[in-house]
């Protein structure tokens, strides 16, 4: 006498054998993996911009020229180059890429407006430290989103 | 145990609104948040240029710059929304792994 087999079992056993195969990559992926050093850098660098715009406002309007600041703008410059490319290398990133490279053409916008000035007046000082703090705060709320 | 397609839809389903209940609030206070701190630069840039500090040139670059600032916020909700949908969509097809390797003949 033959045995003929179970459709459901069947079934069943064709669907084991295609998720044995697959169970390991069986999930989805829309955003990168959330790295906490990139996190970590967003907030240090943060830090670092907020410092730089102290002390300008600390320093007296008719004593802000460019040179006394020079070496700060290209540090930070610097540095918002490299998270770029940090952020840029990893896949699934396309949106903090964007964040970053919109954070150094600011960072841009601001030292070439200080050349040409030579000076900097307090309420764009201000208005321009709290941008960069929403920029920044912005990019670790994303980062952090994808734990 | 059996493996019944349209239990296992109702508790995907479940996973992904159990996600989504948590992560969505975020996206709305985040939101929410971007209004307050733009309506203070807002608030800022206006009364530059109505006491004549700041020309209209220079009201136009500011303006320029807000609208960047306000594009990395809205970056970030994109991945936040982004993050969500992935959290939701994992959360469902683990039950659906889950419930097949339970109704597996072994």
């Amino acid at each position: 006498m033959t045995t003929r087999p179970n459709p459901n079992r069947l079934w069943l056993a064709i669907l084991s054998l295609l998720l044995s195969v697959s169970v390991i990559g069986c999930t989805v992926r829309y955003v990168a993996e959330y790295d906490g050093s990139i996190r970590d850098e967003i907030i240090r660098i943060a830090k670092t911009v907020d410092l730089f715009y102290g002390q300008m406002l600390d320093t007296p309007t008719a004593e802000r020229q460019y040179k006394k600041f020079k070496d700060d703008y290209l540090k930070i410059e610097t540095d918002l180059r490299a998270l770029e490319m940090r952020n840029e290398i990893r896949t699934f990133n396309k949106e903090s890429t964007t964040q970053t490279k919109i954070a150094l053409d600011l960072w841009i916008d601001d030292k070439e407006n200080h050349k040409k000035d030579n000076t900097a007046d307090d309420a764009t000082l201000k208005l321009h430290r709290k941008q960069f703090a929403r920029v920044f705060v912005a990019m670790a709320r994303g980062e952090e989103a994808k734990q | 145990m059996s493996f019944d397609i349209n239990a296992v839809m109702t508790d995907m389903g479940a996973a992904m609104q159990k996600t989504l209940e948590k992560d969505l609030p975020d996206i709305e206070d985040f939101g929410q948040e971007i209004l307050e701190e733009e309506k203070e630069s807002l608030e800022l840039i206006g009364k530059e240029r109505v006491a004549g500090r700041w020309s209209k040139e220079k009201f136009d670059k500011e303006l320029e710059r807000e609208k960047k600032v306000i594009q990395v916020e809205m970056l970030t909700i994109e991945i936040m929304t982004k993050a969500a949908a992935q959290r939701a969509v994992n959360a469902a097809i683990d039950v659906f792994v889950k419930a097949v390797k339970a109704a597996l003949p072994i």
